[in-house]
């Protein structure tokens, strides 16, 4: 592990626990419990290889932390979409069906993958399913816009970034595949370090903002978003 | 080859999207709950029926006026209130097209929509707007869902308010070209279409709070 490469999952784990922090001080984890736990995760998991990189700099490693992360990821998915949807039972059912057509294409897409080796999986395995994870996401925005739902600013931050994070990372590790992972591994890591870190500022940004108790009426955020709690999250 | 073209395929289509979901306020969105969701629904269908009420009332009284100066043979006072009475009802059909619009988005909200009449060729007097309601009267039998149905009776709603404004603007345009005696069997036709229309889309607005009434009511008691 490069000192460059040292420097870049420092970055990560500083701007991680900045989120993890603000969600915690501003009492916003209590909108997404599934979201604390994927941000949890990743700063145990990129601090183990940042304190042990002999131990877990290794490609075994990373992508059993991939796989946790991703179903961590399709957790925060239903979790939103139960929330969201409480008391919408057609926008609920709707939403549903497209979560388990979702759950099919990336179990049919992914499954051939895994009886391969560790470089098939991460080559071929992996993009559909950050792939199947991206359209699961960009559906429950879809079902949300098409029932006229409205969002919590914390969901909205994970949807709306996450979907461009995860056809990001899918467009490298595919563009690693197509010409070779030694060839053009440099720009392809760039640009996944230059997404993940802007992601990671960008639900900084939402984490740390302050709750602006809404002017709605108490009967609509009662109905809608009975979590929210008066003054915090 | 075919996951770059699905990669392809998603880039060009996601950023109109998310620009789409990143420019829509979550607060306005809230906001168009409380008129489904609290008294506010039921104060505005007063309200929109209060502002029809005096506004067809006015295109009534103008419309009366432009016969009675016709009968006393003062054609030029009679134009110019026909004139007043097209624009008064150009300037109220737009108003009820973007309120349409905006029903039929806070009907998906609805579940279960209570049972929606289609619109009958019989109560209309302009042979457009009959014909409007036949394809609605028609259209309604293939459909399923009585959202749909609701759906469908609003997109003919504003289509014939658009029918309307049409033929309101042509009206207009004779008049001041004075091109041709005023065509007083059509804008009499207009009239009481308008009437028929306002009507029917009040109903509209009512059946769609009725309805979601119904829903949190049920949604309560489970």
């Amino acid at each position: 592990m490069s000192p460059w490469e040292k420097a870049i999952v420092a970055t990560e784990i500083g701007v991680a626990t900045a989120v993890l922090v603000g969600l915690l001080v501003k009492g916003h984890w209590r909108s997404c419990y599934s979201f604390v736990l994927y941000l949890g995760s990743f700063v145990i998991f990129e601090g183990a290889i940042l304190a042990w990189p002999g131990r877990f700099f290794r490609l075994d490693f990373w992508l059993a932390k991939e796989a946790i992360e991703a179903l961590l990821k399709l957790a925060m998915a239903f979790e939103i979409a139960v929330r969201v949807f409480e008391r919408l039972p057609t926008a609920r059912v709707t939403f549903a069906l497209a979560f388990l057509a979702g759950l099919s294409v990336i179990a049919v897409s992914v499954a051939p993958t895994v009886a391969g080796d560790v470089e098939t999986v991460t080559s071929i395995g992996l993009p559909r399913l950050l792939y199947g994870t991206a359209l699961i996401f960009a559906g429950l925005l879809g079902v949300c816009l098409w029932f006229h739902v409205p969002l919590y600013t914390i969901h909205k931050a994970v949807l709306v970034g996450l979907v461009p994070y995860l056809v990001t990372f899918t467009v490298v590790i595919q563009f690693l595949q197509t010409f070779g992972w030694n060839l053009r591994r440099e720009p392809a890591n760039y640009l996944n370090t230059v997404a993940f870190i802007s992601l990671l500022a960008f639900w900084t940004r939402a984490a740390w903002r302050r709750f602006r108790p809404s002017d709605v009426s108490p009967i609509v955020l009662s109905f809608l978003q009975p979590w929210v709690r008066t003054g915090r999250a | 080859m075919w996951m770059w073209m699905i990669l392809g395929l998603t880039l060009v289509a996601l950023p109109p999207f998310l620009y789409f979901v990143a420019r829509r306020s979550e607060e306005d969105t809230l906001r168009d709950w409380e008129l489904v969701l609290t008294h506010k629904g039921h104060e505005h269908l007063e309200a929109v029926r209060s502002y029809t009420k005096t506004e067809l009332a006015l295109l009534d009284w103008t419309y009366e006026r432009a016969r009675e100066a016709e009968h006393l043979g003062r054609s030029q006072e009679a134009l110019r209130l026909l004139d007043t009475g097209c624009r008064l009802i150009e300037a109220y059909c737009p108003g009820w097209t973007r309120s349409l619009a905006a029903m039929s988005v806070l009907s998906r909200m609805v579940s279960a929509m209570a049972i929606v009449r289609p619109l009958t060729p019989k109560a209309f007097s302009l042979r457009e707007l009959a014909q409007l309601a036949r394809l609605n009267q028609f259209v309604h039998q293939f459909l399923l869902t009585t959202s749909e149905r609701f759906r469908l009776k609003l997109y003919i709603l504003a289509r014939a308010f658009g029918t309307l404004l049409r033929v309101v603007v042509r009206s207009t345009a004779h008049l001041k070209a004075r091109a041709a005696e005023p065509n007083w069997e059509t804008v009499e036709s207009a009239r009481r279409d308008v009437h028929t229309l306002s009507d029917e889309s009040i109903e509209t607005f009512r059946l769609l709070l009725t309805s979601f009434e119904a829903e949190r009511q049920a949604s309560r008691s489970l």
